[in-house]
C-alpha cells in the first residue's frame, strides 16, 4: 500500500492544477504494515487511502474556517465597550437618530412578513443604524416564523387531546 | 407548516415582492436571529447596539450553534467568578439604557 507520493508525482500534480498537495495524516513509513498487525495511530480510526485518491487532495485558496469562539471570547470582545474608555455616546446618539427616524416607527406598526424580508437585507445609509435595524429585523423573523410553527404544533396537540377524550 | 421551509415555500415564496431571498438565505436569517435573540434575553436590546457598534455581528452570528451564545446571555443574567469581564458589559448596557431609553 502507498502511503506517500512520489516527488516526481507532486511535481507534476502542481504543473497541472497549480496547487500544492495535501498530506494525509501519517508520516512517512508509517501504515505499510500496520494494517497487518491490527496496530493503526490514527485517533479517529481513518485508514490509510490509497496513493491514487490522495493524489487528488490538494490545498484551496480560499479554506471555510469554523468558527471556535468560546463564551469568554464572545465575553472579552463585547467588555471592550466599557463606558470610560470607548465612545459610548456616538452608539448612544445613533439609537437615538433611530427613534426619530420614521423606519424606527414602522417596527411597531408594520410587521408584515415583506416589510421584515426588506430590512432583514439592509438597507439603511448609517453603518450602525443599517446593522442594528438588520440584527432586530433578523429576531423578529425568527419569533414570527417560530410563532407560525408553533401554532400548528399548538392545533395539532388540541387534536390529539380531542381524539383521546 | 412542520418547519422553516414549509413557511418559507408557504407564505415567503408567494409574497408579491420580486426580492424574496431563497430558502437557504432565509433559514440562514432565521438561525442568526435566534442567536441574536439569546443574546438579547441575557443582555437585553443594548447588546445587539454593541454588537453592531463593533463590528462583531458575523463572528456572533457564526459562532457555533447557539450554545456558545446561550452560555453568554446566562453568564450576563448571573454572572459569577468564571469570568471577570461581564460586569464591564452589563455596566455598558445599563449605562445605554440610563441614557437612552428604548420605550
Amino acid at each position: 500500500m502507498q502511503t506517500h507520493i512520489n516527488p516526481s508525482d507532486e511535481e507534476s500534480y502542481a504543473q497541472v492544477t497549480g496547487k500544492n498537495l495535501r498530506y494525509h495524516p501519517y508520516r512517512e513509513g508509517e501504515g505499510q504494515n500496520d494494517h497487518h498487525q491490527g496496530k493503526r495511530n490514527c485517533k479517529r480510526n481513518g485508514r490509510v487511502k490509497a496513493g491514487a485518491a490522495v493524489a487528488n487532495w490538494g490545498i484551496g485558496e480560499k479554506m471555510a474556517k469554523t468558527s471556535n469562539m468560546s463564551c469568554e471570547a464572545v465575553i472579552s470582545a463585547l467588555a471592550v465597550a466599557h463606558p470610560l474608555r470607548c465612545d459610548l455616546d456616538t452608539w448612544i446618539e445613533a439609537l437615538q437618530d433611530l427613534r426619530a427616524d420614521s423606519e424606527y416607527g414602522s417596527f411597531l406598526v408594520d410587521d408584515s412578513m415583506a416589510t421584515v424580508l426588506q430590512r432583514c437585507q439592509g438597507s439603511t445609509n448609517s453603518f450602525l443604524k443599517g446593522e442594528f435595524i438588520s440584527m432586530l429585523s433578523r429576531v423578529q423573523l425568527a419569533i414570527k416564523c417560530q410563532r407560525q410553527v408553533l401554532s400548528l404544533l399548538q392545533v395539532l396537540l388540541v387534536y390529539l387531546i380531542f381524539l383521546s377524550l | 407548516m412542520r418547519s422553516l421551509r414549509d413557511v418559507y415555500h408557504s407564505v415567503v415564496a408567494k409574497l408579491p415582492d420580486t426580492q424574496i431571498p431563497s430558502c437557504r438565505t432565509f433559514v440562514e436569517w432565521n438561525s442568526f436571529g435566534c442567536k441574536f435573540a439569546c443574546l438579547a434575553e441575557g443582555g437585553t436590546v443594548y447588546l445587539l447596539l454593541m454588537i453592531a457598534a463593533l463590528d462583531l455581528r458575523w463572528s456572533v452570528a457564526k459562532a457555533s450553534h447557539g450554545r456558545v451564545l446561550w452560555e453568554v446571555a446566562k453568564l450576563l443574567r448571573a454572572p459569577d467568578d468564571s469570568c471577570e469581564r461581564s460586569p464591564y458589559c452589563i455596566g455598558s448596557c445599563s449605562q445605554c439604557c440610563i441614557q437612552s431609553p428604548v420605550t
